[in-house]
């Protein structure tokens, strides 16, 4: 060949140069056109583009072997281990040769078990201590990689010339994409089966390890179809940040590759990461779907496929179809975008794990939409929307196209950090855009939002993963707003985890003490409140109080939003001073200016309330509840889920009073906004439950209480941990309901579940203590009265040691020691404890009040067993003729008075009055908690007693043997009260 | 001390090895020719080293080795981006020279070729660097220098001095689709004077 002088040398440089950008089969004729019949110059620029079209990676592919060059060659290839015996195994033949060692089929032959197994070995001559450092570092991954799809390690030694082997499970299988091929499977089997082996690769994650080499022949599927994963030879433990160990970068040329399933990074020498994994997923569902590689025709080069791999972006496999296996239109859109998103040259733009891409796989086989971006903002619009169709308003229209702009500013804020870093400025304009837009998806902002939110979110918060990555500020805002509508929707483990995310970022970037950290730990710091974690949740609000005072001011809102949280915070933890020192702060930050009276201002009111009433203390409590609605209603509308929040607990008090009447509705027009506002396993609704029920079950009506406490309940094992008190409190009233409504046997593993919960998760709490009171009332309720007394002492502990002795708690556990001490016959006691419980509810709540009259009447009972009948009528008729003054004259508390001054009554001799009163409050029983209920039944078969001794006998027969049926039918064999009727139904025989 | 052996002038401190990088950068022949000796020694040192060892050596490569010496020798702190290209290029020259040398010696052995790695199902053969190759290739190199120095450097920075179309760039002072050029060019006639 002529070697051309340097000034003709650049000729053909330029034609040669401009020829490359002219399609391969055009270039001949480009270059005769542009060499004037210069005929040399032609054929020379002709054959440099034949040289380059051989082989463009030819350099790098040679500078890359350059370290074959200083290493000694392989000297002994063919191996004499065949035949031979390595401990139990019987080597039989070579199955595979592989970079770094030799796969046999060797037999176990030590006489128990007669399997195959595949033995690897390394290769004579690779024995380096690095190489052996690496296959022992396999060993140790498949020992911690026990999966159905991997194959299994079984065992490992050391050869008698000191190379190490291991021996696994042989799999006889096919490579997966010949597999689909000659199976013939359609798309979907081909999608599920990629969805196995994505798990499978996760579970390899999960495990910290990654695989780094995977491809169709290290994927085997066994003829009944299991998927084995093989060949971990070059994979590596990944440190905790997700980059795998060892070196930060791997130096070129250390690697084993197999060309054609190395990633850009491998071939670049970047790190490797999970995302390695996911573009070898990429290439292996490429393969399975078209049956072709995406990179390199089938005569390529190794260096052709390379520098196609780092720097060409593959053909949509719908492009690509070979054979006709699958069709095209089947491929085109979601899986095209799948497969491509996958193969992404940037590791950070692929999926971020095996497990996002079985998913997006997933979605697509239930024509859900998927996540790999779409090319237009109307497909996914589009696709949400028939999926959603008949569940769609205008709202979640809205939010629809909320997500396709997030998408969208997502997708150009990366794209323009990318090219030209305009940043900041820009970015948080975007920020500001969007926290606007999402603050629709938050049902406290767009009233009807429902489940498409969440699919909304979802989607949100994978946006800012992925296309974020870099841009920490507006990433963190992101994140922070996606926290907050989450936990609006009651996804609390989610809006953790995005608060989590954010707070790291934020704390890297500014450091501790700054006020971007400071409103990411506010909000975490309620979110930890909220889901019981109160030692984080101090620790948060805490340090936030800190900084935003420092950096505000004292009278700042967010110092009052802080010192609202920290107040929550102290109420749940039964440290109500403290709490109510908190409220009084906060309340006054916002007295100390008109401007700060908006709805912050009522939420604050309604909190301090709150934990005024809960502190027994309604009287101060009403105005604040009414003045908070006040505000509420001008600042939000009728109808804004704060003004439910603040009528709940107006209702709460209302109940608390015994209106039930006033109460009840209030708290269905509550339920019906909540169940407007949020979706159906919203804390809130839960919430709303259990307050009706509450009122339900406290006017009588058992049944429907019932069902309302259970599907809180159900609420709440979906979304609580098992130690949150909520969840504790209601474990507690479901089962107190079962025994009211005489499910015994259903209510005692309820109330016992409570107990156990509540002591372990929250130790001597008023929670704690209430939950032993109620299994104690069971207890009682079916004889057991011992068991019952020291569950009330225990709680009694408790209570006086948190709130002191003449709380109304305390009494109300007297009144359970009573009746425990009347069971056992101890009437002294009994008397002692229920004195204590009416003094407290004299003393605290005067004698108008329902848990004072209920004491009364419990006190009367208690001076009728001991004889003292005066007493007992003057104690019972003051307690009823107080319970007029503010029940309705047929309530069931009416109805218990009536009875009890009845039965005193009849011991006095009083036998008419006695019928009279009892009449009436067997007809009120009757009315209002059904002919089944014990309660009825029990007052029926008192009644019939009396009758009996007033000579009705048939009557009182009827009326006896009635209520013992229902009794016996309701209530467990021992109660009581079934004993008690069986002795009086027996006086009938005599 | 152990310098004395392979003839290398005495050890340089960090500090100084810095200098004269930076000096080199500004186009200061003296202090190329006493880094080109000085990062020779160490490069044939480090080289020999890793050669001798049968076991171990086919783990670094040429590229590897530069980097290490650059570690090695050089205060990166002190060092703008740019200014390390120019050590690379000295570096990638050097290696060159390292190279050859260890090739004939081997070739003179007599001890057959390169190493390929093999995967199980590898059906492309990747070019196979034997001692033979990569004389020829160093003759190549020295026939190209007559139609493009230019292209010479390139080959020989990202050859054997493992350097990206950026820092060659940076060193030769063109642009980087100007490398990328050269490099496609010299390498289809490469190939050609090696393979045709």
């Amino acid at each position: 060949m002529t070697v051309p002088d340097a000034g003709r040398w650049e000729k053909v440089q330029e034609l040669f140069t401009a020829a490359l950008e002219v399609a391969p089969a055009e270039r001949r004729a480009f270059v005769a056109a542009h060499c004037n019949s210069d005929a040399e110059l032609a054929m020379e620029v002709l054959s440099l583009l034949a040289s380059d079209a051989e082989d463009p990676g030819y350099l790098d592919a040679l500078a890359a072997d350059l370290g074959g060059l200083v290493c000694e060659p392989g000297s002994e290839i063919a191996d004499a281990l065949v035949g031979t015996r390595l401990d139990r195994y019987t080597i039989e033949r070579e199955v595979a040769r592989g970079g770094m060692g030799t796969v046999y089929l060797a037999r176990r032959s030590d006489g128990t078990y007669d399997e195959q197994v595949a033995l690897k070995v390394i290769r004579r001559g690779m024995d380096s201590e690095q190489i052996t450092a690496r296959f022992l570092v396999e060993r140790q991954i498949l020992a911690r990689l026990r999966h159905p799809n991997i194959a299994n390690l079984l065992d490992g030694g050391i050869t008698p010339d000191g190379r190490p082997y291991l021996v696994m499970e042989y799999v006889e299988g096919r490579p997966i994409d010949e597999y689909c091929r000659d199976e013939g499977l359609g798309l979907t089997a081909r999608v599920e089966l990629m969805r196995t082996v994505c798990a499978t690769v996760q579970h390899a994650h999960n495990n910290l390890v990654v695989h780094r080499d995977l491809k169709p022949s290290n994927i085997l599927v066994t003829a009944d179809g299991t998927v084995k994963l093989m060949d971990f030879g070059i994979a590596k433990l990944l440190e905790d940040d997700g980059v795998v160990g060892d070196a930060p970068r791997t130096i070129p040329g250390l690697q084993v590759l197999t060309p054609g399933y190395a990633a850009p990074e491998q071939i670049n020498g970047d790190p490797i990461t999970t995302a390695t994994d996911v573009f070898g997923l990429g290439l292996v569902l490429y393969q399975v779907l078209t049956g072709t590689r995406p990179f390199g025709g089938s005569e390529a080069t190794a260096r052709e496929i390379a520098t196609e791999t780092c720097e060409r972006d593959p053909d949509p496999p719908s492009r690509k179809v070979a054979g006709g296996e699958i069709a095209a239109r089947r491929l085109a859109g979601d899986l095209d975008n799948i497969v491509l998103m996958a193969l992404r040259r940037e590791p950070e733009r692929r999926y971020n794990s095996p497990g996002r891409l079985a998913d997006d796989l997933g979605r697509h086989l239930a024509a859900e939409p998927v996540f790999a971006r779409p090319a237009t903002l109307q497909y996914r619009t589009g696709k949400l929307i028939s999926r959603y169709r008949l569940a769609f308003t205008a709202v979640a229209a809205v939010l629809v196209v909320t997500v396709g702009l997030v998408s969208f500013y997502t997708a150009q804020l990366a794209h323009e950090r990318d090219l030209a870093r305009q940043g900041e400025a820009k970015a948080e304009q975007v920020a500001a855009f969007l926290t606007d837009m999402f603050a629709l998806a938050d049902p406290d902002q767009s009233r009807g939002a429902d489940i498409t939110a969440r699919e909304i979110l979802t989607r949100g918060a994978e946006n800012v993963d992925t296309g974020l990555a870099d841009q920490p500020a507006v990433q963190g805002e992101m994140l922070d707003v996606l926290g907050g509508v989450h936990r609006g929707l009651g996804m609390y483990d989610e809006s953790r985890d995005l608060l989590t995310r954010s707070l790291d970022i934020k704390r890297s970037l500014h450091g501790d003490r700054h006020l971007e950290v400071a409103s990411t730990a506010s909000a975490l710091g309620l979110l930890e409140v909220e889901s019981g974690n109160y030692a984080v949740a101090e620790s948060l609000l805490t340090a936030a109080l800190e900084v935003h005072r420092a950096e505000l001011g004292s009278l700042d809102p967010l110092v009052a939003s802080d010192l609202q949280s920290l107040a929550l915070l102290a109420a749940y933890q039964d440290r109500y001073e403290e709490s109510l020192v908190y409220y009084r702060e906060a309340s006054d930050i916002y007295e100390s200016d008109p401007a700060l009276q908006d709805a912050d201002y009522g939420i604050c009111l309604n909190d301090y309330a709150m934990m005024l009433l809960d502190w027994g203390k309604g009287d101060q409590a009403e105005p604040m509840f009414r003045k908070a609605l006040d505000i509420q209603r001008r600042e939000l509308g009728e109808d804004h889920p704060e003004v439910a929040n603040t009528l709940f607990n107006l209702a709460l008090l209302l109940k608390d009073r015994g209106d039930y009447k006033a109460a009840a509705p209030i708290q269905r027009q509550v339920l019906a906004l909540d169940r407007q506002h949020y979706d159906d396993n919203h804390p809130n609704v839960a919430h709303s439950l259990m307050a009706l029920g509450s009122t339900l079950s406290e006017n009588g009506q058992y049944d429907e209480a019932e069902r309302v406490f259970a599907e809180a309940l159900e609420i709440r094992r979906a979304t609580l941990a098992p130690g949150h008190p909520d969840l504790i409190k209601n474990l507690g009233t479901v089962g107190l309901t079962r025994s009211r409504a005489g499910h015994y046997a259903e209510a005692e593993p309820l109330l016992r579940e409570a107990v156990a919960l509540s002591r372990e998760h929250l130790g001597a709490h008023r929670i704690t203590a209430g939950r032993l009171d109620d299994l104690g009332w069971l207890l009682h309720d079916l004889g057991r009265d011992e068991e019952a007394l020291v569950l009330h002492r225990e709680a009694m502990g408790i209570k006086l040691e948190l709130v002191g002795p003449g709380h109304k708690v305390v009494g109300i556990t007297n009144m359970h020691m009573a009746r425990a001490y009347q069971g056992l016959g101890d009437l002294e006691a009994a008397l002692e404890a229920q004195q204590a419980a009416v003094e407290i509810g004299r003393a605290e709540f005067g004698v108008e009040n329902r848990f004072t009259s209920t004491a009364e009447l419990g006190l009367a009972q208690v001076f009728l067993k001991m004889g003292r009948v005066d007493e007992a009528f003057v104690t019972a008729s003051s307690a009823l003729e107080n319970i007029r003054k503010v029940a309705e004259a047929d309530s069931p508390r009416t109805a218990s008075g009536l009875q009890v001054v009845g039965v005193i009554q009849k011991e006095r001799g009083n036998l008419m009055d006695a019928e009279r009163l009892m009449r009436q409050a067997v007809g009120i029983r009757r009315d209002r908690l059904g002919a089944e209920n014990p309660l009825t039944a029990w007052s029926e078969v008192q009644l019939g007693e009396l009758l009996l001794e007033n000579g009705r006998r048939e009557e009182a027969f009827k009326l006896a043997k009635g209520g013992l049926g229902v009794l016996e039918r309701r209530l467990p064999a021992g109660h009581t009260r079934v004993l008690g009727a069986q002795e009086i139904v027996g006086k009938f025989g005599r | 001390m152990q310098n004395h052996s392979n003839g290398a002038p005495l050890s340089l401190s960090r500090e100084n090895v810095t200098r004269l990088c930076l000096d080199a950068a500004r186009q200061d022949r003296d202090a190329v020719d006493q880094l080109v000796d000085h990062v020779y020694a160490t490069l044939r040192r480090m080289a020999n080293k890793h050669m001798a060892s049968e076991r171990g050596g086919h783990t670094l490569t040429p590229t590897a080795l530069v980097h290490e010496a650059y570690l090695r020798l050089v205060d990166q702190e002190q060092v703008a981006w740019q200014d390390r290209a120019h050590f690379y290029c000295i570096a990638a020259r050097v290696m060159r020279r390292v190279l050859i040398d260890h090739a004939r010696k081997r070739l003179a052995e007599k001890r057959g070729g390169g190493q390929v790695f093999m995967t199980l199902d590898s059906k492309v053969a990747m070019p196979v660097a034997t001692p033979e190759a990569v004389i020829e290739l160093d003759g190549a190199l020295d026939r190209l220098d007559a139609l493009s120095t230019r292209q010479r450097q390139v080959v020989e920075m990202r050859f054997f001095g493992g350097m990206t179309h950026e820092e060659v760039a940076s060193v030769l002072e063109v642009s980087v689709p100007t490398v990328r050029r050269d490099w496609r060019l010299a390498q289809a006639w490469l190939k050609r004077e090696m393979t045709g």
